[in-house]
C-alpha cells in the first residue's frame, strides 16, 4: 500500500510506479513480482490524473504466463478452455476481455465459457427453471413447478428478465409492466442491505395473487415531460414518472415506507459480476455502504440496482420469495405480513417451495450466462472510447475488471472482463432519489450499471428503457439525468460539438 | 431544470364500499404519486381496445390439437376458448423453443387462417410461453407485453405472418383451458 511516483513534466508525464494497485497488487501476490508500469498520465479539465498503462515491467518473477483464461475468440461459439496447471496469474493490462459470446438465438442463450457436461446439464435445467412458468400450491402434477403466491409479481423468472435481458420498461403512460416493481422499505432501519418492509405491505407491493387472496395493489405510471437543451441549442426532454399506487387492499401504506420503484435488470455476466476481486485498495470506498454491512470484511453489496444484494445466490432467494412467493432455505419466508391474513392461510407448497437441487440449478445459469456481443460493430474503435475516458464516464463505468474464476476443470484461474461498472454506489442526485410516503429523499445512491450488452439490447429492443424505474427512454437520456457525483461528466457530455456527441452514442452501442 | 413536483390535478375517486377507501398519496422521485381506481386492462403499453373487446364477448370452444393432425383451425379476429392436453402426451411439430419444466404442464397446437400476410397479435388470458411454426420453422416475435392484473388479455405477442396456414403451439399451460386471440395489430402501434 505504497507508491512512488515521480511526475515529470505537467501536461504529459511518465509515471514509474511501484505498483501497488489493485490489479498489480494481485498479480504481484501469486508471482512473487514486483510489477513496475509505465504509462502516460495527463490532466483532465477538471485537474483529473488521468493514467494510462502503456506496459509493464515485472521483476523477480520466475515466469510470466499467457493469460490463462482470458481467451480467444475463435469461429465457435465457445471460447477455448484453456489447460491450467499452476496457481493462475493476474492476466495483462491488455488482455482480451471475456464473457461476451455472440446470441444466435436469444431464447437459448450461451454461456460464457465452454462448460463440461456436468455443468451444463446444470446450465440446461437451471434455464430451464429460469424459463418456467410456476403454479399454485396444490396444482395436480404440478410437481418442481408448485407453489408460486400466495402473493407475487410475476410467475417465472423469465417474464421479468426475459431471456436473461433487462426487463422491458414502461412504453407510457398506464398500469406499470411486470418487470418495474415496487419494493417498499421501512426508515430508518438498523440493516441497510435488507431492510424491514412496510409494516402491512411487506417489502414488495404485490400486484398479482391467487384466487381468493387479493392483490395488494396496482401500480399506475405518469409521466410529465421536462424539456432542456444543449449548448448548441439542440433539444431534448425527460420524462418524469409520477407514480400512483392505487387499489391498496390494506390502507395506506406507513408514512415512514421508502417507496422504490425498480425495474429488473439484466442477467448477463452476473456470474462473472460476482467473480469480480473484492478488494479495496486504492479504491474510494462505496460511499457509506460497506461500513454498515453486517458481513464479512471486504465484502460488500453488488447486485440490485443500489448493490443490497451480497451475490447472486441472495439477490436470487430475494426474488424468489417477495416477487415470485417462491421461498427457498435461504429465504424460507415470502412476502406475507402479519396484516395479510388471506396470505399467511394460503396453501403452501412445503417448505422450501424452491427445492435446493432446483434453486442451485438457478444459479448454475446465472453465473455461466455469458454477456450478449454486441451486433454493431464499430469504425473507430479508439477515438469514441477516448471520449468515454475524457468525459469522466470511467471514473465509474469502469472498463475492465479483474476476475478469478474455476475452469471446466475446476481450476482456478484469472481474466478480465469488460463491464464498464466499478460495482461501487455513487450518490447521482436527488432527482433520482427515492422518497418516502411522506416525501424525504433518501439514498440517492447507486451502483454503477455495468454498460456491457448495450449494443444487443439496442439491436433487440423497440422501445429500450433505462436507470432503476425505466424513465430514461434512451442512453442519451440515462446521461442526462446524471448528478451529483456524475454532475461534471454529465455537463462535459453536454458541452460536447453534436456530431461528436451523436459518435459517442453511436459507441456506446458497440457494447 | 427543475424536476421538483407539484400537485398533479388527479380526478377525484370513487372507490366501492368493498374497496374502502383505499388511498395512498405518495411522494417519491420528485413526483407526486396518487391514488386513482384505474383499468388495469387500459392504457398499457398497446392499445388493446379491439383485443379487451373480443375478451369481453363469449368464446367459441373448441379442442386444441394432441398434434398437428388434430388441431384445429382458428380464425382472426375471433375469440377461442382452448381445451389443452396434459404436455407429456401431445406431440409437437418443432419442441418449444424456450425449455422450462412440463410437471403437470398442459399444451396443444392449432392451425391460424391468416387472412393476409402482416403483423398480428396473438393474445392469451394466461402467461405461458407460445411459439408459431410455419414452414417448419419458428416465427419468431417482434414484441410482447401484458400487465399485471389483466386477463383480458394477460399477455399479447406480435408476430409478422405469412399469409395462410400456420399452427400455433402452445406450451407450459398452468390450467387446461385458455382464451386467445388472433388480431391483426395497428400498423403504427403494435
Amino acid at each position: 500500500m505504497f507508491a512512488l511516483r515521480l511526475l515529470r513534466r505537467r501536461r504529459l508525464r511518465i509515471k514509474y510506479e511501484v505498483g501497488w494497485g489493485a490489479r498489480d497488487q494481485l498479480f504481484a501476490w501469486r508471482t512473487g513480482a514486483i510489477v513496475l508500469s509505465l504509462g502516460a498520465a495527463s490532466v483532465t479539465a477538471r485537474g483529473r490524473l488521468l493514467f494510462w498503462r502503456v506496459g509493464m515491467l515485472f521483476l523477480g518473477a520466475a515466469w510470466v504466463t499467457a493469460p490463462a483464461f482470458g481467451v480467444i475468440h475463435d469461429d465457435s461459439t465457445s471460447i477455448s478452455r484453456p489447460s491450467i496447471t499452476r496457481t493462475p496469474a493476474a492476466p495483462p493490462a491488455d488482455t482480451t476481455p471475456i464473457g461476451t459470446q455472440p446470441f444466435t438465438d436469444h431464447r437459448n442463450p450461451p454461456s460464457y465459457r465452454k462448460l463440461s457436461d456436468a455443468e451444463f446439464a446444470r446450465y440446461d435445467l437451471g434455464m430451464a427453471v429460469f424459463n418456467t412458468q410456476f403454479v399454485p400450491a396444490g396444482t395436480p402434477n404440478a410437481g418442481r413447478r408448485a407453489g408460486v403466491g400466495p402473493l407475487f409479481n410475476s410467475s417465472s423468472c423469465d417474464s421479468c428478465h426475459n431471456n436473461g435481458a433487462h426487463g422491458r420498461g414502461p412504453t407510457g403512460d398506464g398500469p406499470a409492466p411486470s418487470p418495474l416493481v415496487i419494493q417498499l422499505a421501512a426508515t430508518p432501519t438498523k440493516n441497510p442491505t435488507d431492510p424491514e418492509g412496510d409494516p402491512v405491505y411487506g417489502r414488495v407491493l404485490n400486484t398479482v395473487a391467487l384466487d381468493g387472496v387479493p392483490p395488494e395493489g396496482v401500480l399506475m405510471i405518469r409521466y410529465e415531460e421536462t424539456p432542456g437543451h444543449y449548448p448548441d441549442g439542440s433539444a431534448w426532454s425527460l420524462r418524469v414518472p409520477r407514480y400512483s399506487l392505487t387499489n391498496l387492499r390494506y390502507g395506506p401504506l406507513s408514512p415512514r415506507t421508502l417507496v422504490k420503484p425498480r425495474l429488473a435488470p439484466a442477467l448477463f455476466g452476473v456470474g462473472l459480476l460476482d467473480a469480480a476481486e473484492r478488494d479495496t485498495a486504492g479504491r474510494d470506498a462505496p460511499t457509506g455502504h460497506a461500513a454498515a454491512l453486517g458481513t464479512a470484511a471486504g465484502d460488500q453489496g453488488r447486485f440490485g440496482w443500489q448493490a443490497t444484494a451480497l451475490s447472486v445466490q441472495d439477490q436470487t432467494a430475494r426474488a424468489f420469495a417477495r416477487e415470485m412467493g417462491l421461498t427457498s432455505t435461504d429465504m424460507p419466508n415470502d412476502d406475507c405480513t402479519h396484516a395479510e391474513t388471506a396470505c399467511l392461510q394460503a396453501p403452501s407448497n412445503g417448505s422450501p417451495e424452491v427445492s435446493a437441487d432446483i434453486f442451485s440449478a438457478v444459479l448454475s445459469f446465472q453465473r455461466y450466462l455469458a454477456v450478449p456481443a454486441s451486433p454493431t460493430p464499430h469504425p473507430i474503435p479508439d477515438q469514441d472510447a477516448n471520449t468515454f475516458a475524457d468525459l469522466g464516464c470511467g471514473a465509474c463505468h469502469e472498463p475492465r475488471l479483474p476476475v478469478t474464476l474455476t475452469d471446466a476443470d475446476g481450476k482456478e484461474v484469472s481474466a478480465v472482463i469488460a463491464p464498464y461498472t466499478d460495482l461501487r454506489l455513487h450518490d447521482l442526485g436527488n432527482r433520482l432519489a427515492d422518497e418516502t410516503v411522506a416525501g424525504k429523499k433518501v439514498s440517492s445512491k447507486w451502483r454503477t450499471a455495468p454498460l456491457w450488452g448495450l449494443g444487443y439490447r439496442m439491436s433487440l429492443e423497440h422501445f429500450p428503457t433505462f436507470l432503476h424505474d425505466g424513465r430514461a427512454r434512451s442512453a442519451e437520456e440515462a446521461i442526462l439525468w446524471h448528478d451529483g457525483e456524475a454532475a461534471s461528466a454529465r455537463t462535459r457530455f453536454e458541452q460536447l460539438p453534436a456530431p461528436q456527441r451523436k459518435a459517442f452514442l453511436r459507441w456506446l452501442d458497440t457494447l | 431544470m427543475t424536476l421538483r413536483s407539484r400537485a398533479l390535478p388527479w380526478p377525484a375517486v370513487r372507490l366501492s364500499i368493498r374497496q374502502s377507501v383505499l388511498l395512498s398519496v405518495l411522494l417519491l422521485n420528485g413526483a407526486t404519486v396518487a391514488a386513482a381506481a384505474d383499468d388495469p386492462c387500459t392504457g398499457g403499453k398497446w392499445d388493446i381496445t379491439q383485443e379487451h373487446a373480443l375478451f369481453s364477448k363469449a368464446p367459441e370452444a373448441i379442442s386444441a390439437g394432441h398434434d398437428l393432425a388434430s388441431a384445429p383451425i382458428m380464425k382472426a379476429q375471433k375469440m377461442y376458448e382452448l381445451a389443452l392436453s396434459p404436455q407429456s402426451g401431445v406431440t409437437f411439430i418443432l419442441p418449444p423453443a424456450k425449455k422450462m419444466l412440463a410437471d403437470g404442464a398442459f399444451a396443444g397446437l392449432v392451425h391460424m387462417q391468416v387472412p393476409a400476410a402482416g403483423a398480428y397479435r396473438v393474445s392469451l388470458d394466461q402467461g405461458f410461453w407460445i411459439d408459431v411454426v410455419g414452414n417448419q420453422k419458428f416465427i419468431e416475435s417482434t414484441d410482447f407485453g401484458g400487465v399485471p392484473g389483466c386477463t383480458a388479455p394477460r399477455k399479447v405477442v406480435i408476430f409478422n405472418l405469412p399469409a395462410g396456414d400456420v399452427v400455433l403451439q402452445l406450451s407450459g399451460a398452468a390450467k387446461d383451458h385458455v382464451r386467445v386471440t388472433l388480431t391483426s395489430a395497428p400498423a403504427a402501434a403494435h
